[in-house]
């Protein structure tokens, strides 16, 4: 078949593709490593994904497109890349907003919070030992492996496939070896030589929208390098439910977001090995902090029960899966542990964060909000953890929202409005581009105390827009879009207590984790209603905690003994099925303190 | 202020309006004890402020909470209008009867009920299935009530295809046409409507009852 030549522009550069006739734009944008962000999941109708042709006939118009041209009076050349379907050459102009970018963030020092919490022990997941063998040692498994038990004091060491086959070649530098441990009861690998001094492992935190990483020296404990990127998955979807309804819609499309969620772990992985100076293939150990979904794609396991009711993950914990199975392209012999789910769409990036805080364990009354672009609420009531997710959306990540941006480099992260105008401060101190979580949660608050906003949502003095920064505004349809996130959480949080049958009130602690840095001001958190009027010391930010858990999976037996006793002591609790859940929802739309008021429930 | 009649009209107008549930039904029993024709207030004060509330809502006015109160103080004034009709011998005459729910492996029903308030305050008779409702349940249901509009939600795009299975059951037991279809749900489209076979397709809980009076619009219900 004959191929069609096609030409892109982005970001200053040309670009050349080719396609078969009938491939939509948007899919070889992708196979062309230019993936773009598809907010509906190519069905045509969020409008998003407009790109420029500059030069080429004009394919015909599909109905979706005819329609938003209408209503945006769009000149002919601008077309819905998920709809445009390739028969003729063209020269395409991609906006650079609409790329997932491969561009990679720096994280170094930037996690807010405490850091890492005291390591209870130190207990990396994969250990090297080095060994004195002689010849003979090596000319049987079953010797080399009595030996290496007798040696180490492991009696229950197991043998991984392949951990001794280099023991055929047997030469001088084999007679001390390095023997590669995983959790103290597999034999991953025996190095030749003496090499204890250099073993790496990787924590890893997949989310819906962003994928963090961190690389860890695991014989001295230290961090070495972090950074985060877009999830290449975001091709196929924005959501986590866009996602399942792509992954059950036909046989390949699984593998698909597998290798996107692989391809996006790939480059990180390569950065933080090129920014510490090490090789990938020192990485022994892997520590998944991921979302249900996430974690069942990554793990290759059916999603299709998490896309409707009861919405039960396949499995809670799993089994550690050698990296090579999973696709990790590191160490060939690698290990990947993973933190459990914990029910419903309650995953191990939950898991993970709640290990962080130490709340599993703490006396007291505590939650723990992961605000993404699911919202997870957790509440510690004795010895008791009660769990749910929230239909909260993406709107804090600032997606949906007309001004919205995620939380780069230009992004207004925090306003206070000074009598006549909000003063900003953005991310970097660039010029602003755009509001991010904490920047939109900042408005809300300013304009509630300013006026601009009664607290029913609506923007007073018949103005449809609040104007926060030169071209950045603030819309009736956005507030509501915030309002609705809002209430989600916040209705999330008040049943949950409900349930345990505590008052907010009886609270020793709140943890929010996700989206909002420390950039955000618990005082503006407190006048929005997101979080309950609670003293100011009893407000935690966690950062991202997911992460910072997965860290402390890779270096502490006792976290990963906490890991495998969690699942047990929770109880997920299906929010929608709550009997009060609609009359608490809608009470919870009302922005500003007033929900959080006492004895009114 | 002087009881006169216009008076109880316009403060059960307005209690509709501002979605006061615990005023309205008081007020419509004043403007009944007043001497007003029952048919005359719902006519006059209820059905423009019902109407109000959806104008309102269409211009970012009104929002959830206060869309659902218009709905409940709507529902509360025509329950005791409907009561003092049937004491005189009268009935209202229903817009059409709808059989409603959210679909099969869906549990979110707000924007259902919301849909079903409106409805109900637009004059319809409906029959509430719930949240997770089988395919099968929705047809068995419009048939043994002769229903006129079957009505669905669905809110996630793994789910909304159960909104298709239902107009294929009708399809294949040959009652497409006794039955006109809606659907609705944060990822239906109007597209995703017309693909399935469904007739009618609402935005929202006001652009819902619209709808319904459209597809009805000239046809007698299979009711009596």
């Amino acid at each position: 078949m004959n191929k069609i030549k096609l030409k892109f522009l982005s970001g200053g550069k040309i670009i050349k593709a080719e396609a078969s006739p009938g491939q939509t734009l948007s899919w070889v944008l992708f196979r062309a490593g230019l993936p773009i962000k598809l907010y509906c999941q190519g069905r045509g109708i969020c409008g998003r994904c407009l790109v420029e042709i500059k030069s080429g006939p004009l394919p015909e118009e599909t109905e979706a497109e005819r329609k938003l041209k209408l209503e945006r009076r769009l000149p002919p050349t601008f077309r819905l890349a998920c709809q445009l379907r390739l028969y003729q050459p063209l020269i395409v102009r991609i906006p650079d907003e609409l790329l997932l970018l491969p561009e990679i963030k720096n994280l170094a020092g930037k996690f807010p919070g405490s850091g890492r919490p005291a390591l209870r022990d130190f207990n990396p997941l994969v250990k090297k030992y080095v060994l004195r063998l002689a010849r003979e040692d090596l000319s049987r498994e079953e010797r080399l492996a009595s030996v290496i038990k007798s040696t180490l004091g492991l009696k229950q060491l197991a043998f991984g496939p392949t951990a001794g086959h280099k023991q055929k070649n047997v030469g001088p530098s084999w007679r001390q070896s390095t023997a590669v441990i995983y959790d103290d009861r597999l034999l991953l690998a025996l190095e030749a030589g003496r090499t204890d001094d250099r073993i790496l492992g990787l924590a890893l935190d997949l989310g819906t929208t962003t994928v963090s990483a961190r690389l860890l020296d695991l014989v001295k404990g230290k961090t070495l390098a972090s950074a985060s990127a877009a999830n290449l998955q975001a091709a196929f979807g924005a959501d986590l439910i866009s996602r399942i309804a792509f992954a059950v819609e036909k046989p390949g499309n699984l593998k698909k977001l597998r290798r996107a969620a692989l391809k996006s772990i790939a480059q990180l992985t390569e950065v933080l090995a090129r920014e510490a100076g090490v090789k990938t293939k020192w990485i022994y150990a892997v520590c998944l902090a991921g979302n249900a979904v996430m974690n069942h794609i990554f793990l290759n396991q059916p999603v299709d029960s998490l896309g409707r009711a009861p919405f039960r993950p396949a499995f809670l914990s799993h089994e550690p899966v050698p990296g090579l199975e999973v696709g990790l392209s590191l160490n060939p012999r690698a290990m990947v542990f993973t933190s459990p789910n914990l029910g419903g769409f309650v995953g191990g990036d939950i898991s993970s964060g709640l290990l962080y805080t130490g709340l599993p364990s703490k006396a007291g009354n505590y939650l723990y909000v992961d605000l993404g672009t699911n919202g997870e609420i957790a509440l510690k009531k004795g010895k008791k953890i009660l769990v749910a997710s929230t239909a909260a959306g993406p709107a804090f990540e600032g997606s949906g929202i007309s001004c919205g941006q995620p939380a780069l480099p230009g992004a207004i992260e925090y306003v206070k409005w000074s009598g006549d105008r909000f003063k900003y401060r953005t991310i970097g101190r660039k010029k602003p581009s755009g509001l991010c979580g904490s920047g939109l949660l900042s408005v809300l608050a300013e304009s509630l105390r300013a006026g601009w906003l009664l607290p029913s949502g609506r923007i007073t003095a018949g103005r449809s827009e609040i104007p926060v920064a030169p071209g950045l505004t603030l819309s009736q349809l956005d507030i509501r879009k915030l309002q609705l996130a809002l209430a989600a959480l916040k209705s999330g949080m008040r049943l949950l207590l409900s349930t345990a049958g505590l008052d907010w009130t009886e609270l020793d602690g709140l943890y929010l984790a996700g989206v909002f840095g420390s950039s955000v001001d618990p005082g503006q958190c407190i006048a929005v209603g997101l979080l309950p009027p609670l003293p100011r010391r009893k407000i935690i930010f966690a950062g991202n905690a997911s992460l910072a858990g997965a860290e402390m999976l890779l270096l502490s037996g006792q976290a990963r003994k906490s890991a495998a006793r969690l699942p047990l002591k929770v109880q997920h609790v299906s929010l929608a099925e709550l009997e009060n859940f609609q009359g608490e929802f809608l009470k919870a739309l009302s922005l500003g303190r007033r929900y959080w008021r006492k004895n009114d429930v | 202020m002087k009881p006169e009649p216009n008076n109880h009209l316009q403060a059960l107008s307005q209690a509709i309006v501002q979605g006061l549930v615990d005023e309205a039904g008081p007020l419509a029993e004043k403007a009944v004890a007043a001497g007003m024709k029952p048919l005359q207030v719902i006519e006059q004060a209820c059905v423009p402020a019902i109407e109000e509330v959806g104008r309102l809502w269409e211009a970012g006015d009104y929002f959830l909470p206060e869309l659902i109160a218009g709905a409940e103080a709507m529902k509360a004034a025509m329950t005791v209008l409907q009561e003092a009709l049937k004491s005189s011998g009268q009935s209202l005459k229903s817009a059409g009867r709808v059989v409603i729910g959210t679909v099969e492996g869906d549990i979110h029903d707000i924007g259902k009920n919301l849909v079903a308030s409106m409805l109900r305050a637009s004059g319809f008779e409906v029959i509430d299935l719930g949240a997770d409702v089988k395919v099968e349940r929705f047809v068995e249901t419009a048939e043994r009530e002769k229903a006129d509009i079957i009505a669905l939600s669905a809110l996630l795009t793994t789910t909304m295809l159960n909104q298709k299975r239902v107009v294929e059951l009708l399809v294949s037991r040959g009652l497409k046409d006794k039955f006109k279809v809606m659907v609705g749900g944060a990822p239906v489209t109007e597209k995703f409507a017309r693909e399935i076979g469904a007739d009618g397709y609402g935005e929202s809980a006001v652009q819902a009852v619209s709808v319904a009076r459209s597809l009805l619009a000239g046809r007698g219900g299979n009711h009596d």
